[in-house]
């Protein structure tokens, strides 16, 4: 969360507006979703990757972030691989008792598709959050109909996260300090206590901070500006016309369910 | 001196019933510096919480420009925009998001145009030299940034009163002196200021009315002269006195400087009171050297 972060903030692609980067991802996104094959998500994967590595984001840490996902993608698309006793021929068989368990060339291609274009989806919003201060999202969404409330919820979840992990860290490193995690009976009793500590200090926080926020006017709504970015008519078309592109060959190359 | 907050009588329990105030009066001087000195748990906090509504006094009454608050919900909009609170912890205050759409946050609740937030925002980012981290995120600040971010938030509401609880606390003393003196430019430019604080030797240097705090209660109040004019008094009052009156009166009991009349105030007075060559040559002739 907080390596995406760091990054989000400099990177080569921050000052572009968001409205460009999250136009490209979104057409993007749509169309991984519609493709039927594994083509169209593997053009827009090699391009979202291009564009992460040439915002300046090292391929080892955008190779980490998207192997997260990877994993539990593998463990999900197995599923849709192997099916028992099925009537195609088996590519790969196992026998258990008195069934067959097995891949079928179908249910590896369908495997594959799901695995790419999943895979194709997640790099999209990886272009989109690792490139785009989530501040500058915010800032998108006010503008847009969207509910206010949950645009509150997630501004102040933003703003209280790292003083969260900060106090997390503190109490650690305290209990580190009179050898709170020397022995596994000792480990349990200072993870209870940073939980509980955790907890309680977010009880307080959160009423003092309705204090604070009301000296500065606070009543029901969170409301603020900020210097308005210009968008690049080169840099919408490119993003716009790109991202049509994609669907297009999408739905050429046949749509998912249709 | 015209005041422009009052506060009569004013007692506060904690709802757990522990009383925090007990009978305060106290006139907050208009356009002036005043400082709330005491030790922690001498409700200083709480006294300044009572000043824009966010705490009802339990018994007693609070006034702003002679008007009785009574704590409407009108009224205490009214006293939000008009006393701003600068909290000592500035995580707690602060919303989130880039410098600048932190700084926006107040004046957007006063329901400003688009355009007139910008200009409070910049304006306040000028003042509070914030205009190179424009653009940063909050969270990523060091505190001392933080706590800066937290006074121009204030700032950009253009208060007329603004109060800082323990604004120089965690700060380096080069930031703590760059602070008093952004506090005091906007005095001049008319704002009533008022601080907390424990460190006796800021208050009396900075603060033209000292209110001495102990237990929910006001010991003393008055000028730094008017407090530390009698040491006896001092001492009976077990009153924490700052470095440079100690050694005020040290050079008077010593004979090392007579005829002073003025108190001096920061080293810097002091000093000029010892390296006066006029006054060391009257010295030596008194002393008959």
């Amino acid at each position: 969360m907080l390596l995406i972060d760091r990054y989000a903030w400099a990177n080569k692609l921050r000052t572009r507006h968001p409205a460009e980067k999250g136009c490209l991802a979104l057409f993007c996104l749509t169309a991984c979703l519609l493709a039927d094959s594994a083509g169209v998500p593997l053009m827009i994967m090699s391009v979202m990757t291009l564009l992460v590595l040439g915002a300046g984001i090292p391929l080892r840490v955008y190779g980490g972030l998207l192997s997260v996902p990877a994993i539990f993608l593998v463990c999900g698309v197995l599923t849709i691989a192997f099916s028992v006793d099925p009537p195609d021929a088996y590519l790969v068989k196992l026998f258990v008792g008195s069934h067959t368990i097995g891949m079928t060339e179908a249910g590896f291609n369908q495997a594959a598709q799901t695995f790419w274009r999943t895979l194709g989806a997640v790099s999209c919003l990886y272009f989109l959050v690792l490139t785009t201060p989530v501040t500058d999202i915010f800032a998108s969404l006010e503008r847009i109909p969207f509910p206010s409330l949950l645009l509150e919820v997630m501004i102040l979840v933003y703003g209280s996260i790292a003083v969260l992990m900060d106090s997390a860290g503190k109490i650690i490193l305290s209990q580190s300090s009179r050898l709170g995690y020397n022995s596994p009976r000792s480990t349990y009793r200072s993870v209870i206590w940073l939980v509980t500590n955790l907890f309680l200090y977010s009880l307080r926080r959160s009423a003092e901070m309705h204090l604070a926020l009301s000296s500065r006017g606070y009543e029901e709504k969170i409301r603020f500006v900020q210097p308005e970015k210009k968008v690049t008519p080169a840099g919408m078309f490119i993003a716009a016309s790109s991202g049509l592109f994609f669907i297009y060959l999408a739905l050429q190359t046949g749509v998912k369910g249709l | 001196m015209e005041s422009i907050i009052g506060l009569e009588d004013v007692h506060f329990l904690y709802p757990d019933g522990t009383p925090a105030l007990k009978g305060i009066t106290l006139r907050i001087p208009h356009q002036g510096k005043t400082a709330l000195l005491g030790p922690n748990g001498a409700g200083k906090t709480t006294l300044l919480l009572h000043l824009n509504g966010i705490y009802r006094p339990t018994r007693g009454a609070v006034y702003f420009e002679g008007s009785h608050i009574r704590h409407s919900r009108s009224e205490i909009n009214l006293l939000r925009r008009q006393i701003g609170i600068v909290f000592q912890d500035p995580e707690l205050q602060l919303l989130g998001g880039t410098v600048y759409q932190d700084l926006s946050f107040g004046p957007a609740n006063l329901n400003l145009n688009n355009d007139l937030i910008h200009k409070r925002v910049k304006k306040a980012l000028e003042l509070s030299n914030l205009i190179h981290l424009a653009d940063r995120p909050v969270h990523s600040l060091s505190y001392g940034q933080k706590k800066r971010v937290a006074i121009a938030g204030v700032l950009a509401m253009e208060p007329r009163v603004i109060a800082l609880d323990e604004p120089t606390a965690s700060l380096d003393p080069c930031a703590a002196v760059e602070l008093m003196e952004l506090m005091d430019s906007l005095n001049a430019q008319g704002t009533t200021v008022i601080i907390s604080t424990h460190d006796v030797d800021l208050a009396v240097a900075w603060a033209k009315q000292l209110v001495i705090m102990e237990d929910g209660r006001i010991q003393l109040t008055g000028t730094a002269e008017q407090i530390y004019k009698q040491k006896l008094e001092a001492h009976r009052l077990n009153l924490n006195v700052p470095f440079v009156v100690e050694v005020y009166w040290h050079l008077i009991e010593t004979g090392l400087a007579t005829g002073i009349e003025k108190m001096p105030r920061n080293r810097k007075e002091l000093l000029n009171l010892i390296h006066k060559p006029g006054q060391t040559e009257h010295l030596s002739k008194a002393k008959g050297i």
